[in-house]
């Protein structure tokens, strides 16, 4: 025998589900209905129309179940089919038995339209509500099915299955005119009396990290996270969580937060779409129970698990974050960046190379922003200054001894040695030549060395700046993190050797813009350049200990982004 | 040789019940002795494998055997099952044929052989089955599918009934005649099979329910279709039966909830794929386009047909027209209206010049020749085109179906007479004409009805190219003005009913008016209505300016009439005067029946004239007119079903009276006229344009809501004036405006073979 169960029956996109959910979920016994659901005596079963009703009525009977069922007045205008709803609800409601069904209406015109057609129904409109302190108006377009988003600064437009409509009332009154058709002026009244939300105990983060090539989404939230720790006056008051789709959840465990460890399509060898659902159902289950105030994606587009968990009933508390660093390549695809219209806040990493950006990120927006706002940080980077090491007690920690021979770290990303096999040999050769002893990081994500040399010396660490002290110099690749740690944090000569293999980052350009500017060498291997002179130059360098001058910058993109995040999350709005 | 072949038997023999045929079978092989030698055996062999299904392997020992020249008739027909397991339906009735000849089978023989046949679709599988359906009831349902594909539906229904009454724990047989009746439009007959269905429980009762609320719905039953429409819910319908449901009675969302849930579901309770199939199926055919590619996007096996639909759709309108966000955006992507408007000459071909009159030539399409006014019409524009000059061997017309137990070939006799070629298009020669690639596209994400047609007339359009093509009522407008503009035809004029389709109740039947728009956006093509009232109704329907739709009057063949006319009877009864109210209409919901009784009661009862009712009709409210007359106690009350002469339809008529909701210009109206008979109606439609006015002969027009009380009253009052005034002035009103002449000059002009500008 299961406990009392309050459950929503909804359809797809149906908005009334979420707002329903915002009225009467408080308690967290929320579930939405499933196929495996029997109702019993026990339960409280909410219909969003007679048309849900009408679909599972075979199941209400005999169950001894409470049934509430939301009348609603026709979706199109004119009505033409819709008497006949009142008509078919009349008729089974003198027909139905062995359950307790009650009716309801959104608002008090509907409730007086349908009262009107002999049904007897109750207008669900919270008491007190209205409370909400909204940032603009959304305006009704019925016959495009979107709104319009207007405020002191903004002028957009979303399409009506975009969110969740709670989502939505929290910072939006909804507007319609008298011409609209009569379901939409009772969900705008509906939701705009929404009971205003009570300002949460604790804050609860989510970060969602997706499964990337290297470790730089994860290596961002991290960072992000510890500031959001930081900026809190009571750090035990805060609770962080990762969804984690990184083979590398480890290192979140490590640094002391909760990982919920997920596998996707590729992982499972699933098909996506039964995959896409499963994924759905679990976030949206958490989101429900947990009821995080910010959900923190990181990546190149919102995956459409967290987008359509987050138009579920009960899943409206949190608002949504979009990490998205810019120098994304030319030829990229940019349908993702319609993603911002899910989101409360855009945040862009600042990127030192951002003037050699050819992307679309760096263009404007074709796609409506929604509900986003756009903000772009100071560079966001794990490693602070103070975590340094100095030289000695670097190569002390890495065991790698204080000598006076140069030594140089070849930190080739996640996949270092599959990608630099090709020039593996001209590297050992040139460091040979040039007498500088080469230690390799290897990634905790790395695949074992394609050649197996037991001459060369690999250290695992993660992160790696702290230690970089212990080298004279640096051959790196250039995703955003190693860029960013080196060109802020690192003075002795830097290689970098970008890859062409990224989907999406534009390594070449970012280590191109680090050369112009004379922070850093470039070796791009896979034009054919003269490689074994470049080599052999960068190890000329390096045993001249020359510092390198680099950029220095004041501001933390990190602490910058965490500022943000708790700003928007303890703006007050509806529940 | 004996010793082993004792030793060879008894191994087979034990090898077979083992079950180890293969070893069987290989150890007579390799016995090594000539099949004639060991018929015995391989006889034994091929028995005991079919006996446990080894149909395959018993096959090939038949093979042997054959070679052998040992080939029993028993092996002959498990040959031809093993065909028809494969069905392989030609194979099965060649080796019936060969072993047992076409006629007089054995029982196991004829058996097989209809099912060949029937596979095949030949009738004479029915020759096979007269014995064999007394006996087995698969057979006996055979018989009658057979005589439905054929369109013996009435053959069909009685043979139904018959073995329904032979083998009555079979419920198949009701089905059918269920099913049979609603195709022959015996709606109320349709409904009491399926009560019967219903009542005996063995039968899926939401299935049974399903079926009686669609009928309860076409019959404007609406209170007992909605009744019926909860228990159906209370049932708990399979997804394929509730859609249909929701499609005949318009109850969109309910669809839509339906089939979200469905598919929210389907990972945990799966709906069969071959349900799935046959949804996306439905969908496609009622042009939902949208929702079709949504369940695709979702992972549901959306089926062969519809996933090659979406094939098509996607080159015609590119992949992002098919990303559907979500099932209340699914509903923006629908057919045909995706497919519009029509590229103006920059993929169709261009419309050719018109010749002239004497070398043109003309296509008239029409669903069918059933016995109705716009029926009768279309004989009528016929012979008006003929008065026009036109050589019969000018005209093709063509209809989509003739069936006779449908009552669809009622007029083709009058047709054949005009010596003009008539062409049944359920029933055109088999040849194989593929469309252009692009049109093939387009016919594919057509809706059902309107695919099937533009299908049966490709092939006669493409090959009779006409100069002018007509198509007569909506449903062969649409078809003809879809494929007309497609193929370029130089002038297609279309015909629409009396009424915009939105006012009538149609469910969530396909919204034509984009099709219709976008063809009235074309240069060579124009829409004509029978009244005045009819065009202006098309043109607030599909915003086009006041006049665009032309005018085209029915036209009355008045010598026909003025030949029977007859003088004023004047009888008198009792001391009063005999009035005959005549009611000429078909006993459907839309002509109201009841509002035309209840009238005619309350005139009886306040009369100073004899009244006295007669209704000329038939339709599915022939009944309950029955059943109300006597409620009403309606006095010298006739309902008279089957008169087809205007003699006798009118015999003694001083009033008709026609009460209907919806009409174009009624025939009935201009005939009575035509014969001199008063006339009154609501106003409807062309009612209004169809009755003398401002004369002493005028007619009296009734306000389209009348209560019968007002009604029975206004026609108190104008009795007088109706028994009194001029015959002669009211046929020679019908004479001026009305007459064939006229319709045939009229056409010309739309056909483009007059200066003029179309009448208005």
């Amino acid at each position: 025998m299961t406990g009392a169960r309050l459950l929503i029956d909804f359809a797809g996109s149906d908005p009334v589900a979420g707002l329903l959910a915002a009225q009467i979920g408080a308690d967290g016994t929320l579930q939405t209905v499933t196929a495996s659901h029997m109702f019993g005596p026990q339960d409280t079963v909410w219909f969003c129309s007679q048309n849900g009703f009408f679909d599972a009525v075979d199941r209400c009977q005999s169950t001894g179940a409470t049934v509430n069922v939301i009348v609603r007045r026709a979706a199109k205008s004119p009505a033409r089919h819709h008497p006949l709803q009142y008509d078919l609800l009349k008729t089974l409601v003198a027909k139905v038995s062995g359950f307790s069904l009650r009716l309801f209406a959104l608002g008090e015109a509907a409730a007086t339209e349908i009262r009107a057609s002999g049904l007897e129904c109750e207008p669900l409109v919270y008491p007190q509500g209205g409370g909400a302190q909204t940032f603009g108006r959304a305006e009704f377009n019925a016959g495009q099915s979107r709104f319009r988003l207007l405020s002191e600064n903004r002028d957009s437009v979303l399409d009506f299955d975009a969110i969740n409509w709670a989502r939505l009332a929290r910072d939006y009154r909804l507007s319609a005119v008298q011409e609209d058709p009569p379901d939409l002026i009772d969900m705008a009244e509906f939701a705009n009396r929404l009971p205003a939300k009570q300002p949460a105990d604790r804050s609860d983060f989510l970060f969602v990290t997706p499964n990337g090539v290297g470790l730089g989404h994860l290596t961002r939230q991290l960072a992000i996270a510890k500031e959001l720790q930081n900026a809190s006056p009571d750090p035990d008051q805060v609770k962080i969580a990762f969804w984690c789709f990184s083979r590398a959840a480890t290192i979140i465990q490590r640094a002391g937060y909760s990982v919920f460890l997920r596998h996707n399509a590729d992982h499972l060898g699933a098909d996506t779409p039964p995959w896409q659902q499963w994924e759905t159902q679990a976030f949206a289950h958490h989101l429900r129970h947990s009821r995080p105030t910010a959900v923190i994606a990181d990546g190149s587009r919102i995956e459409p698990f967290i987008v359509d968990a987050m138009k579920q009933p009960g899943c409206h508390h949190a608002r949504l974050f979009w990490i998205r660093r810019g120098m994304w390549r030319a030829d990229a695809d940019d349908r993702s960046l319609a993603d911002v219209r899910f989101c409360d806040r855009v945040l862009i990493p600042g990127d030192l190379a951002s003037a050699a950006d050819p992307g679309a990120t760096a263009r404007s927006n074709p796609h409506p922003a929604g509900l986003s706002s756009l903000v772009t940080t100071a560079p966001v980077v794990l490693s602070k200054p103070d975590d340094r090491l100095t030289r000695r007690a670097a190569r002390r920690a890495l065991g790698i001894g204080i000598g006076r021979g140069k030594t140089c770290l070849v930190s080739l990303g996640g996949e270092a040695f599959a990608r630099t096999s090709i020039i593996h040999d001209k590297l050992i050769e040139a460091a040979r030549k040039a007498r500088v002893r080469l230690i390799w990081a290897q990634s905790p994500m790395a695949a074992r060395p394609s050649v197996d040399n037991d001459n060369e010396e690999r250290v695992s660490l993660y992160p790696v700046t702290p230690y970089l002290a212990a080298f004279d110099g640096v051959v790196a690749a250039t995703g955003y993190n190693t860029f960013h740690e080196l060109m802020l944090q690192c003075t002795c000569p830097v290689l970098f050797v970008p890859t062409t293999n990224e989907r999406l980052d534009d390594q070449a350009a970012r280590a191109r813009f680090a050369s112009e500017q004379g922070w850093a060498e470039i070796l791009e291997h896979e034009t054919g350049e003269e490689e074994e002179a470049k080599l052999d130059a960068f190890f000329q360098q390096l045993r001249q200990s020359q510092p390198v001058s680099r950029p220095a910058l004041r501001r933390d993109g990190a602490i910058e982004m965490a500022t943000e995040i708790l700003n928007a999350t303890t703006a007050r709005g509806t529940s | 040789m004996n010793s082993d072949f004792g030793t060879l038997r008894t191994r087979i023999v034990r090898l077979c019940a083992d079950g180890a045929f293969v070893e069987a079978f290989l150890a007579l092989e390799d016995a090594e002795i000539e099949s004639q030698a060991a018929v015995s055996l391989w006889e034994y062999l091929e028995r005991q494998m079919s006996r446990v299904g080894e149909t395959k392997l018993a096959s090939t020992v038949r093979a042997r055997l054959a070679t052998a020249g040992v080939y029993t008739e028993k092996m002959a027909i498990a040959d031809a099952e093993a065909a028809l397991e494969h069905e392989d339906f030609h194979r099965a009735s060649l080796i019936l044929r060969s072993a047992f000849g076409a006629l007089d089978l054995p029982k196991d023989a004829a058996r097989a052989m209809a099912r060949a046949l029937n596979g095949l679709a030949n009738p004479d599988a029915l020759v096979h089955l007269t014995e064999l359906a007394h006996a087995e009831p698969d057979m006996a349902i055979m018989e009658i599918d057979l005589l439905r594909a054929e369109d013996a539906l009435i053959s069909a229904q009685d043979k139904s009934a018959e073995y329904a009454a032979l083998f009555p724990t079979d419920d198949r047989f009701l089905v059918r005649g269920a099913r049979i009746a609603a195709s022959l439009n015996q709606w109320d007959v349709a409904l009491d099979q399926w009560k019967k269905l219903q009542e005996r429980g063995s039968f899926p009762r939401s299935t049974t329910l399903g079926n009686q609320v669609r009928l309860l719905w076409r019959l404007e039953r609406k209170d007992a279709a909605m009744d019926t429409l909860s228990e159906f819910l209370l049932a708990g319908p399979a997804l394929t039966e509730l859609i249909p449901v929701t499609y005949t009675l318009g109850l969109g969302d309910l669809l839509d909830e339906a089939l979200a849930k469905a598919v929210q579901r389907n990972p945990v309770t799966p709906v069969p794929d071959q349900d799935w199939d046959a949804i996306a199926q439905y969908l496609l055919d009622i042009g939902r386009l949208g929702h079709v590619a949504w369940l695709s996007q979702a992972g549901i096996p959306i089926g062969s047909t519809a996933q090659l639909a979406l094939q098509a759709a996607s080159r015609l309108l590119g992949n992002r027209a098919l990303e559907i966000g979500s099932l209340p955006s699914a509903a923006r992507l629908s057919s045909p209206d995706c497919l519009l408007p029509f590229a103006l000459f920059q993929r169709h071909a261009r419309p050719v010049p018109l010749p002239p009159k004497s070398q043109m030539s003309v296509m008239l399409v029409n669903a069918s020749l059933v016995s109705g006014g716009a029926e009768r019409q279309f004989g009528m524009m016929v012979k008006a085109l003929l008065l026009q000059g036109l050589r019969p061997d000018q005209i093709d017309v063509a209809l989509f179906s003739l069936s006779e137990d449908r009552g669809r070939s009622h007029f083709l006799r009058d047709l054949e007479e005009l010596g003009v070629q008539i062409h049944d298009l359920e029933n055109v020669p088999n040849s194989f004409l593929r469309m252009p690639s692009e049109l093939e596209d387009r016919c594919a994400l057509l809706p059902k009805p309107l695919r099937a047609d533009v299908a049966a007339l490709y092939k006669l359009l493409e090959h009779k190219r006409p100069d002018v093509l007509h198509g007569w009522q909506d449903r062969a407008s649409l078809a003809c003005g879809f494929l007309g503009a497609h193929l370029g035809i130089g002038q297609i004029v279309l015909s629409a009913r009396n009424m915009q389709p939105s006012r009538r109740d149609r469910g969530l039947q396909q919204d034509d008016r984009a099709l219709f728009s976008a063809l009235c956006g074309l240069p060579n093509v124009k829409l004509v209505a029978n009244s005045r009232a009819g065009a202006r109704d098309y043109e607030d329907w599909l915003d086009r300016p006041v006049g665009d739709v032309g005018v085209m009057n029915n036209g009355l063949e008045i010598d026909r009439f003025t030949k029977i006319a007859q003088p004023a009877h004047n009888q008198v009864a009792k001391g009063r005067r005999v009035v005959n109210i005549v009611g000429v209409f078909r006993l459907a919901p839309n002509k109201r029946p009841e509002l035309w009784l209840e009238t005619v009661a309350k005139l009886q009862g306040r009369s100073q004239y004899d009244i006295r009712p007669r209704i000329a009709g038939v339709g599915p409210l022939s009944d309950i007119a029955q059943e109300r007359a006597a409620a009403l106690r309606l006095r010298d009350f006739h309902l008279e079903g089957g008169l087809v002469d205007p003699a006798d339809i009118y015999r003694d008529a001083d009033v008709v009276l026609l009460m209907s909701r919806v009409e174009g210009t009624p025939n009935v109206l201009l005939e009575a006229q035509a014969l001199g008979i008063a006339v009154a109606g609501c106003d409807v439609g062309g009612v209004k344009e169809a009755i003398l006015d401002d004369t002493e002969a005028a007619g009296l027009l009734l306000s389209e809501d009348i209560t019968p009380e007002d009604a029975a009253a206004a026609i108190e009052d104008w009795l007088p004036q109706a028994l009194n005034g001029s015959r002669a002035e009211r046929m020679s009103f019908i004479a001026n405006r009305f007459s064939v002449e006229a319709l045939g000059a009229l056409a010309m002009e739309y056909y483009g073979q007059s200066d003029g500008e179309g009448a208005q």
